[in-house]
């Protein structure tokens, strides 16, 4: 018979996380003001540097560009924490779009998860190279897509537009295929 | 397939830029003062030349922003990547083998 | 089971207890677990394998390897079946079945062998000298030829396989696991850096595997060892089976990984058969190893002609004996030492011809030792045998490469030759890495690097195990290897070609055996003034065929450089190009095939349209419904009914694809005002407004509705096709050409779901399902927004019309998209609500005479083409203004848009047809104008179309003729306005 701990840990597990509030956050991140607007709505500055995140409250608020990030919340916090921005980021060079509805997020978690997320991606994901907290956006095959790895663990979100979603978790599916043993 | 480095982002594979063409082609401030041929000039007319050459990608599957790389046309290699508004490091616009 | 009478009965890496049972050309036949289908051939007495490409000649195998030029064969059938693979390279499976290439009926009896026969009828460029005449001709000639030619068969349905593609980083590659290559990877290993070591064989060991006695240098244990610190290291993955077939710019290469093709179509249905690996290494080691030259004498080609080292390889690594009676002939100490393992297992060595003239050293000690016998400056100079070689014929060859002294025919069934080693420079080379000439080695070896790569072993011309190692740890640590040491022995560099003995007979020599080059082809081409070795290679095809002439390239150099009088180096090499093994379209695919080819996109709505029975039509990536017949209905039928519908009660459409993009900021008017044609400064908030966005050429690029949300907010909607474009662009001038300017533009096409709800019933719908949006037409009128709820949702909801009729487009979050279109469709059950897909739009817009970005703009249409000239602004300058003036767009010739009448008012012209000023009087015609948009219309029981004519509506109520298949149509250019042209219908 195979391991026991080998049936118990998939390889590589695909799920589609629960629906999230999102806000697509732009402003310039060398003004005092909009730091201190930024903090005062959601408790925390945006972070400045590439590709890192900061929590945010219960949420975390991404890296997405010099000038971009996107502030996960708790769905049905969505309008209000959108809106506290608007009012902490009055009369500045800013903008607040709320954008939940229009992302997904699936995970893939697992000890294959590196290999099957390489097949898809040109960025270097393995775990010392996208360390817990990381985020890039890039392309899993041929869709974009906003990658983040909450933890240290080997698990990793996967955010796409909505109408990607189906395409993108077919297609990490299939790369899967192959660690999983067949029934 | 090449491998740009993002002023932004750090290096990342080409699958995740668009290439822009010749940098540093101004809009004329005043279309109507130009003629025809001026005006098809900054149009479509660019240099094409065989070596150093300063182009303008964007990092549109990255971080969306564009910037401007100094690459060799024959090697593919880059000289250097610097942001909008700035120059290149090095001024030179000599083979660099 | 049938006997292996040329098996030994022990050694090799092959595993006795597991006999494996194939078939060959139907014969049924066994091998053992290990054999490649070559060695279980030559272990069965095999050597006609496949007849050769031009002259289907006989041929056998020459190599164990990659580069085996002759040994193709057509392996399983149906599906399955892989044209053109090297039996030296395929690995045997129980159940394997194969076929030899080229040859019809069968490989003993070959029909085609009767070009053979006439061969020199058929020299080099015959293609061009021949089937050129008549003029036209090829296209008879061709079928015959590529029937008489063609190599093996295409597979006969699609790939039933998987296949995987996958991406790597490392910062040392190895390419090739010999010595060098182990070696390299355990010193970068030790370094804790991660390392991909890959190898194309089975088994790593490279040409160790093929020695038995090393002479004290590291050997079978080396490997093991080797092997067990690697595989004990997590930072290094080993790949065997994976050939490097290319190596790109910034050090990015691309390796085929066989999965399971060892294990036939048994092999696991959820593993891939192949994949294909896309590495950036940061550094590169490249210990490729070198390749054996074959010697150019006549009839260098028959079966049982083989390289030396490809023979040590059958004897030692695979227990198969390529013959029992031998005759060398060589240039070189290698060969002496596959003379001398064949002769310990048991095979007669006739002689050993070696053209140098008092072979010295070692290598002819240990020969004369063993009793062997060595003929100085002899040569194999001829061969005989048909489908197989029966005896060699063996002479003198004087100092000024001359036959010399009488032609000895020796007896035997195996031709040994070696012509010396080729290092493997190909992916050097490709690199970008310059070659150089080495005189005293007689090779040409990697130079100047261009990327970060170093070579190491027998590539970089290191000879003998012990320096490969060296080497290799000297690269693998990144020091740059120590320089090649001086070779054991000289070879001879002017035998090429060996003189035949014959100038009046039978003496064709093989230069590249796969596309039967021979050396007068060569010299042929000299004579007709194809010298470089670029033009010769096409001129003769020398080099490209499947095996890109790994063994005869250097030969036919070296011929050429013969002819031309020239030295070696000043003729060069041909360019070495990506793959350097074939690769398969399925390891290049991946698995963006079938489904996954493309992204498709879904709206929130799709599974209702599913359920609706839609048609789907693809917009980009998106899945729009084009239309929704019911039962018994045909397309016209059904959109026909769609149109109505809306045009006299109410009809529904997903609008949800539209692009959205929000955009913010104190400098959003200016923007706008720069990027759209019109002037956006006096729109009010809560109103909104037609934009038209030209390219800086003046070219229409898109169209859309923008609305101003607050006073430095606005959201603007682009076409479908251009959303990710259209964004894209914005950015650009933003940030390019106007970072003063504060604006933020965000993407907000997938936060919403839209639907457009049309037709005169359309107010009463919405009214129905809103209590906070008043949608009487004075409190919101035409091209206005109101936000409230609908149908519970937060929406917003914009008056607007692409129909022409009393029409809103609401947007909810996306969430809510299903909800809202059930409650829509619920709501308006008693109005008769319809919906309608992309073909009724497309229809009820031409009936309006209004633009589709796309169909009447193709990147050559100006606003003033399109009878627009009432969206541009006079005095302020727009993207694409400054062009509009140039004198070639004011031609009141340009083509513009116009109305078609049919005549017949039955007759839906094509989309596309050309316009006539005059009934067709034979070409060439004059052509005025093309037909952009055709539809039936239901509503005008006549059909309606739009099109771009030279003069546009000057010519309005001329007659045109549009010529179609076998008959002439006429209609009648008018007003593109069919249906309302005042609009009073949306004002409504």
């Amino acid at each position: 018979m195979a391991d026991p701990t080998v049936r118990d840990v998939p390889a590589v597990t695909l799920a589609r996380c629960p629906p999230r509030g999102r806000i697509n956050l732009r402003g310039n991140c060398w003004d005092p003001a909009f730091l201190a607007g930024v903090a005062s709505a959601i408790g925390t500055e945006p972070p400045p540097a590439a590709n890192t995140s900061r929590p945010a409250g219960r949420g975390v608020i991404l890296w997405l560009g010099p000038d971009e990030w996107l502030v996960e919340v708790a769905a049905a916090a969505e309008t209000a924490i959108a809106v506290a921005l608007e009012d902490a980021l009055a009369g500045l060079h800013a903008s607040v779009v709320a954008v939940g509805d229009g992302l997904v997020t699936l995970s893939l978690s697992g000890p294959r998860s590196v290999d099957v997320l390489a097949k898809g991606m040109t960025l270097d994901v393995e775990p010392d190279r996208f360390p817990a907290g990381c985020c890039a956006r890039s392309l899993l095959a041929k869709a974009p897509v906003l990658l983040y790895r909450p933890g240290d663990d080997l698990l990793y979100e996967v955010t796409v537009a909505r109408s990607l979603s189906a395409y993108a978790s077919r297609w990490l599916e299939d790369a899967a295929l192959e660690y999983l043993q067949p029934a | 397939m090449l491998l740009i480095s993002c002023p932004w982002c750090g290096q990342r594979d080409e699958s995740e830029f668009t290439c822009g063409g010749e940098a540093h082609i101004q809009r004329p401030p005043d279309p109507d003062a130009l003629s025809d041929p001026e005006w098809a000039d900054y149009l479509f007319m660019r240099t094409n030349p065989k070596g150093r050459h300063r182009e303008r990608w964007c990092h549109t599957h990255g971080c969306g922003r564009w910037f401007n790389v100094e690459r060799h046309t024959l090697t593919h290699d880059i000289i250097s990547v610097y942001r909008m508004g700035e120059g290149p490091a090095d001024d030179g616009d000599g083979d660099p083998s | 089971m049938t006997a292996q009478p040329y098996r030994l009965a022990e050694g090799g890496v092959i595993d006795r207890t597991r006999p494996l049972s194939f078939s060959f050309n139907g014969r049924r036949l066994t091998g053992f677990a290990g054999d490649t289908l070559a060695s279980a051939l030559l272990a069965n007495g095999v050597h006609l394998v496949g007849r050769s490409f031009k002259y289907h000649r006989p041929r056998g195998i020459l190599t164990a390897g990659t580069e085996e030029p002759n040994a193709l064969v057509q392996l399983e059938t149906g599906n399955r079946s892989t044209p053109n693979l090297k039996a030296t390279r395929v690995e045997l499976y129980d159940g394997l079945a194969a076929t030899s290439v080229n040859c019809w009926p069968g490989v003993r009896f070959d029909a085609g062998a009767l070009i053979d026969a006439v061969h020199r009828m058929v020299p080099a460029g015959f293609y061009y000298k021949t089937f050129m005449w008549p003029r036209g001709g090829w296209h008879f000639y061709e079928k015959l030829i590529r029937r008489m030619a063609g190599m093996g068969r295409a597979p006969e349905g699609p790939d039933p396989d998987r296949y995987d593609r996958t991406n790597a980083h490392c910062e040392v590659l190895v390419v090739g696991a010999g010595p060098a290559g182990l070696a390299a990877a355990r010193a970068a290993g030790r370094s804790g850096t991660r390392i991909i070591l890959a190898d194309e064989q089975p088994r790593p060991g490279g040409m160790l595997l093929n020695v038995t006695d090393t002479k004290g240098e590291p050997g079978a244990d080396w490997i093991g060892d080797t092997l067990s610190e690697l595989r004990s290291m997590p930072n290094v993955r080993v790949l065997t089976r994976t050939t490097v077939t290319g190596y790109f710019d910034h050090n990015f290469l691309v390796a085929v990984e066989r999965v399971t093709d060892h294990l036939g179509p048994d092999a696991p249905a959820h593993l891939p058969r192949q994949r294909l690996w896309r590495i950036r290494a940061a550094r590169v080691v490249l210990a490729t190893g070198a390749l054996e030259r074959p010697l150019v004498f006549a009839n260098n080609d028959r079966p049982g002609v083989m390289l030396a080292a490809a023979a040590r390889a059958y004897v030692n690594a695979f227990a198969a004996l390529p013959g029992r009676r031998a005759v060398v002939c060589t240039n070189n100490d290698s060969a002496y030492e596959a003379a001398l393992d064949l002769h310990r297992n048991g095979v007669e060595i006739t002689a050993i011809a070696d053209l140098r003239t008092d072979p010295a050293g070692p290598a002819a000690e240990a020969a004369a030792a063993a009793g062997l016998n060595i003929l100085g400056g002899h040569a194999v100079v001829d061969t005989s045998g048909r489908r197989r070689v029966r005896s060699a014929q063996v002479a003198g060859i004087g100092a000024d490469g001359s036959l010399e002294g009488p032609v000895r025919a020796l007896h035997c069934d195996l031709v040994l030759m070696s012509g010396g080693w080729s290092p493997a420079v190909h992916l050097f080379s490709q690199s970008g890495g310059r070659l150089r000439y080495d005189d005293a080695l007689g090779v040409f070896l990697p130079d100047r690097a261009r990327q970060p790569v170093q070579c190491a072993g027998a590539v970089n011309g290191a000879d003998g195990t012990a320096a490969c190692v060296l080497q290799g740890q000297d690269a693998g640590s990144g020091n740059r290897p120590a320089a090649a040491s001086a070779p054991a022995a000289p070879e001879a560099g002017s035998h090429w070609p060996i003189p035949a003995r014959n100038r009046s007979g039978e003496f064709r020599r093989f230069v590249d055996l796969q596309n039967d080059v021979t050396a007068a082809d060569i010299a042929l081409a000299v004579a007709e003034g194809y010298q470089s070795v670029e033009h010769l290679k096409r001129y003769t095809t020398l080099g490209m065929g499947t095996d890109q002439g790994k063994t005869g390239n250097v030969p036919g150099i070296a011929v050429l450089a013969g002819s031309l009088g020239a030295p070696l180096p000043a003729v060069g090499t041909t360019t070495f190009r990506p793959p350097y093994d074939p690769v398969t379209f399925g390891a290049i695919a991946g698995r963006d095939v079938g489904p996954l080819a493309d992204p498709v996109r879904e709206t929130p709505m799709h599974a209702w349209h599913v359920e609706a029975g839609a048609v789907f039509e693809d917009v980009g990536q998106w899945k729009r419904p084009f239309y929704y017949p019911l039962a018994g209905e045909t397309k016209r039928d059904a959109v026909a009914r769609e149109c109505l519908a809306v045009r006299n009660a109410v009809g529904l459409m997903d609008a949800t694809t539209l692009g959205k993009i929000v955009v913010s900021g104190r400098g959003a008017v200016a923007f706008l005002n720069r990027i759209y044609t019109n002037a956006w400064d006096d729109l009010e908030v809560g109103r909104c407004r037609y934009g038209l966005m030209l390219g800086e050429d003046g070219m229409v690029l898109d169209d859309g509705v923008t609305a101003r949300l607050a006073t430095n907010r606005f959201l603007m909607t682009t076409t479908t096709g251009n959303a990710s474009r259209v964004l894209a662009w914005l950015e650009e001038w933003l940030q390019t050409e106007w970072p003063d300017l504060d604006v933020y533009l965000t993407s907000a096409t997938e936060q919403f779901a839209t639907v457009a709800l049309a037709g005169p019933k359309a107010r009463a719908v919405l009214s129905g399902l809103t209590s906070d949006i008043d949608v009487t037409t004075e409190a919101f009128p035409f091209m206005s927004w109101r936000s409230g709820h609908v149908a519970g949702f937060p929406a917003r909801v914009f008056r607007i019309s692409y129909s022409g009729e009393l029409a809103y487009e609401i947007s909810v979050p996306a969430a809510h998209g299903l909800s809202l279109w059930a409650a829509l469709s619920r709501q308006g059950e008693d109005h008769g609500i319809t919906p309608f897909g992309t073909e009724a739009m497309h229809v009820l817009r031409a009936e309006k005479g209004y633009l589709m970005v796309g169909q009447e703009t193709d990147g050559t249409v100006t606003p003033i083409d399109l009878g627009m000239q009432w969206i541009l602004k006079k005095k302020k300058d727009y993207i694409g203004r400054r062009s509009l003036a140039r004198s070639a767009m004011l031609d009141p010739l340009r083509k513009r848009l116009v109305g078609l009448r049919t005549e017949d008012p039955e007759l839906v012209l094509p989309e596309g047809a050309q316009i006539l000023p005059t009934a067709p009087s034979g070409p060439p015609e004059t052509m005025i104008g093309h037909v952009t948009s055709s539809y039936w219309s239901g509503v005008l029981r006549r059909s309606v179309a739009l099109a771009l004519v030279k003069g546009g509506r000057d010519r309005e109520t001329t007659t045109v003729h549009v010529p179609l298949d076998g008959r002439t149509a006429r209609a009648e250019i008018c007003d593109p306005r069919f249906y309302d042209p005042d609009g009073a219908r949306l004002r409504g």
